[in-house]
């Protein structure tokens, strides 16, 4: 049988669990045993167990799916480095020829970005600058936009700064301190004058030392 | 602009992002985006009365966030399990709230079958494979798993790929999958 066949099976067998006669009724999982099992705590056998009895049950199944992705997405996220092909598909299906080779970083989880998006376009700052530049964000207009809710986080995904404004223009208080060698991330939301909302793609910015 | 809308504002500003990321992690695995968005209608009103000032949701730190988000799906998971077990009679144990769904009459007996024959060839496999092979056949990537459990991707693969074969040579000593080989 092939995976896929196994599969096709297996969703079967979750989704009619009555075919199948067992002398001990399934438990359901509790929430403290989900979360036991989505922090890594206890030991690796407690968790086999537990991992074996959400699998086995459609519903802890997806009751384990909502906690884990809330907790994935609560996480650092790691910096992944993109092959080459990769980004010359993505330029190429644009319409731009490139020559040359080019690598992009992107991180696993920052795309797809959902709803409209990327008409804001960034400015400043980007790539690396000084802690001084880094503080003045500009970025372009979004025809139709009422205001705009700046965001930064450091690369943990800390918060570092939220402000909102109706100009295109913010200086982020000296008081943010954004020290030398670190990635910081920040990405402007236009709140638009037809109730919709328009984010721009998220900038990574290296503060030089 | 008045307070509450300042803290309207911090607070969109905080969720927007983490939910984005909240809706990319499970949407492979087919996360509903109602208990999403039920989740995070939750944890606004959570923010909303912890911290009336916009400054102080702004300044907020990641693990208060996670805080906030892990005890508003466990409490939204709670609530949902109270009001199931309040709906049985005493006694009646809870399950699967999909099991009432029929098979098709053309696939019932065969498929009958084959899920009984594939349910009992799971359960005979050693306790460190079976979840493994559970999690690779409900979708999950071999990156997910090792994640999941702490394991190297060395250590998942062979146990994933011992685990299946182990798997298909009980299904085929138990007459299930041979017509599909060549």
């Amino acid at each position: 049988m092939t995976d896929e066949d196994l599969r096709t099976l297996y969703s079967r067998l979750l989704v009619h669990p009555s075919v199948v006669k067992t002398s001990e009724p399934h438990r359901c999982v509790s929430e403290d045993e989900l979360l036991l099992l989505i922090e890594r705590r206890g030991s690796e056998g407690e968790r086999l167990a537990l991992l074996d009895r959400v699998m086995s049950c459609d519903q802890c199944r997806h009751r384990f799916e909502l906690l884990r992705s809330f907790h994935q997405a609560a996480e650092p996220r790691p910096v992944r480095w993109r092959p080459i092909a990769l980004a010359a598909s993505i330029l190429v299906a644009g319409g731009l020829v490139i020559g040359g080779v080019r690598l992009v970083s992107r991180n696993a989880v920052e795309e797809p970005m959902r709803g409209a998006t990327s008409d804001i376009g960034i400015v400043s700052p980007r790539e690396t600058v000084p802690e001084a530049s880094a503080h003045a964000l500009v970025w372009r207009q979004a025809p139709g936009a009422l205001r705009y809710t700046v965001s930064m986080i450091s690369s943990d995904g800390t918060k570092l700064y939220s402000g909102t404004t109706p100009d295109t223009t913010l200086t982020v208080p000296s008081s943010v301190h954004l020290p030398a060698g670190q990635t910081v991330e920040w990405w402007v939301r236009a709140e638009m004058s037809d109730g919709t909302r328009r984010e721009s793609v998220p900038v990574k910015v290296i503060i030089a030392r | 602009m008045s307070p509450a809308d300042a803290a309207s504002l911090a607070i969109e500003a905080v969720l927007s992002r983490f939910e984005r990321l909240v809706r990319h992690a499970g949407a492979s695995h087919g996360l509903s985006n109602a208990d999403v968005d039920e989740v995070f209608q939750d944890i606004r009103i959570r923010l909303w009365r912890a911290h009336p000032q916009s400054e102080q949701i702004a300044t907020l730190g990641s693990s208060y966030m996670y805080r906030t988000a892990m005890s508003a799906v466990t409490d939204l998971l709670r609530r949902r399990q109270s009001r199931r077990e309040e709906r049985l009679e005493p006694g009646e144990h809870v399950q699967n709230t999909l099991s009432a769904a029929p098979l098709a009459p053309d696939v019932e007996l065969e498929s009958s079958e084959a899920i009984l024959e594939l349910s009992r060839s799971i359960e005979a496999l050693p306790a460190s494979r079976r979840p493994v092979v559970r999690m690779h056949l409900a979708g999950y990537s071999r990156e997910e798993i090792a994640k999941l459990l702490g394991w190297s991707e060395a250590k998942t693969r062979n146990l994933l790929y011992r685990g299946l074969a182990d798997l298909r040579s009980a299904l085929l000593a138990r007459g299930v999958g041979a017509a599909a080989r060549p």
